[in-house]
């Protein structure tokens, strides 16, 4: 298992270590690399491409196209192997951009209905599930706020003026409302078969 | 860095697409390098997906289903599409600097069924409008006829009876910040009245309205709609150059516009 510093973040040793036994042929170093980035490329993807199986193809490419680069020793730093991998994201990313240019314009602007559906991945969905669950123990009022600052992205004095309420007044009750349903997500979390919110820290 | 803020607005504006290449690099070494913080931009998703998924049950707009109604509904077929096309890159040519709205719906009806292009398709989704939702707390009875009658018209706006809330929305005579009019206006556009639109739009706009930004990109679609791209490409320059909460999407729908010309 790779270690990390104390907020999940990949050091500068694990990296190396990470790009050696990969370069070593040890596949069980691969599959590492696969479970600590797989995701974040696929958000990545989805968010750009806005084209949630699009995405995962060009994921799948991306790690692809880093395995083989780090089988043939092909990394100059390998302390820097968390911003090698979203580089070569970001370029396979931009490629598929360019090729599917018309389909990416295609796609709805207005910030309020631009956010694409999250990735169809293991980790999403028990997010999904979970906040389902939170939200649905929430009052209206809660719920009404929190959807004016998540789906429409207004801020609490735009909701304020627009709901007649003060501005410090929605900003609490939105922080209320979040942290009462980050607190049931978690306690869910710690009940569900396996956790979406738990963080490998090893 | 501390795991349990997340910048919710600029989470947002990432899962939106709306930053720049640059910003969205910036988000991502900010976020994506750390376990928990990444884990923090996945639920901030969950939350948005799962309060959109919520939203009809909420009294706002209806999600999906509606979203891809206004198009059939404004747009007077492709026809209008080629011309918004034609005239404008007419007009980009020969730097007329104007041109009556009246004229170019003419040339609008007179121009024959075309095959859309790719670009005319790409337009008409640049041009397409989302009514934005609606919501609110009623924490009081309508105080007078027109609180009474606003709730009256936003209770059809959320249904997507804009001919019913737009009637309703402009018996309302007093002055509320922007509010009705921005409403109005929307509802206007809904039913394909453009320059009713632009007119109640353009009060909405105003520097003092707290929907001044998103009246204005709204008024860009309706002038895209229309054919002007000049006057669209006028409000969302001043959206953009203004730096508010929408100058990322009005740039953004800005370089598209410029990228079909």
């Amino acid at each position: 298992m790779v270690g990390r510093l104390a907020h999940g973040i990949l050091s500068s040793e694990s990296q190396i270590t990470l790009v050696e036994r990969i370069a070593a042929g040890d596949p069980s170093a691969e599959e590492e690399l696969a479970r600590l980035f797989s995701d974040s490329v696929i958000v990545m993807a989805t968010v750009r491409l806005r084209d949630r199986e699009a995405a995962r193809d060009v994921a799948q490419e991306v790690m692809i196209a880093v395995l083989s680069a780090l089988r043939a020793g092909q990394l100059r730093e390998p302390d820097r192997l968390a911003a090698f991998v979203y580089g070569v994201a970001r370029n396979l990313i931009h490629r598929c951009i360019r090729t599917r240019r018309l389909r990416a314009l295609e796609e709805p602007l207005a910030p309020e209905h631009a956010v694409i559906d999250p990735p169809d991945i293991a980790d999403m969905r028990q997010q999904l599930a979970l906040v389902r669950e939170a939200l649905g123990r929430l009052d209206e009022v809660d719920r009404r706020i929190l959807m004016l600052s998540f789906v429409s992205g207004l801020k609490p004095g735009e909701i304020g003026e627009r709901l007649g309420c003060a501005a410090e007044w929605v900003r609490t009750r939105k922080s209320r409302a979040y942290r009462k349903m980050r607190a049931i997500v978690d306690r869910l979390s710690r009940t569900a078969p396996s956790t979406a919110l738990s963080h490998d820290e090893s | 860095m501390n795991h349990e803020h997340v910048d919710e607005a600029l989470v947002h504006q990432y899962l939106a697409g709306a930053m720049t290449e640059d910003e969205r690099e910036a988000f991502e070494r900010r976020y994506f390098e750390c376990a928990r913080c990444l884990d923090e931009v996945k639920r901030h998703w969950a939350v948005e997906a799962e309060l959109r998924r919520a939203a009809p049950s909420l009294s706002v707009t209806e999600g999906t289903r509606r979203r891809r109604r206004p198009f059939l509904v404004f747009l007077p077929a492709a026809a209008a599409a080629l011309a918004v096309i034609a005239i404008w890159q007419v007009t980009e040519r020969r730097a007329v600097p104007d041109r009556s709205a009246p004229d170019r719906e003419a040339s609008a009806r007179t121009v024959p069924a075309p095959v859309p292009s790719a670009s005319t398709t790409a337009l008409q989704q640049l041009a397409r409008i989302e009514p934005p939702a609606y919501v609110t707390l009623r924490t009081r009875s309508p105080s007078d006829a027109s609180d009474a009658n606003f709730e009256r018209g936003m209770d059809a706006y959320s249904r997507g009876d804009y001919q019913n809330a737009a009637a309703m929305l402009r018996t309302i005579h007093v002055a509320d910040g922007g509010r009705v009019d921005f409403f109005l206006g929307v509802s206007l556009a809904m039913i394909g009245d453009a320059d009713g639109a632009i007119e109640a739009l353009t009060r909405a706009a105003r520097p003092s309205s707290p929907y001044s930004d998103d009246a204005r990109v709204m008024l860009a679609k309706v002038y895209l709609r229309k054919g002007d791209g000049e006057a669209a490409a006028r409000e969302l320059t001043a959206v953009a150059q203004e730096g508010g909460r929408r100058a990322a999407d009005a740039r953004a729908l800005l370089d598209q516009i410029r990228a079909l010309k």
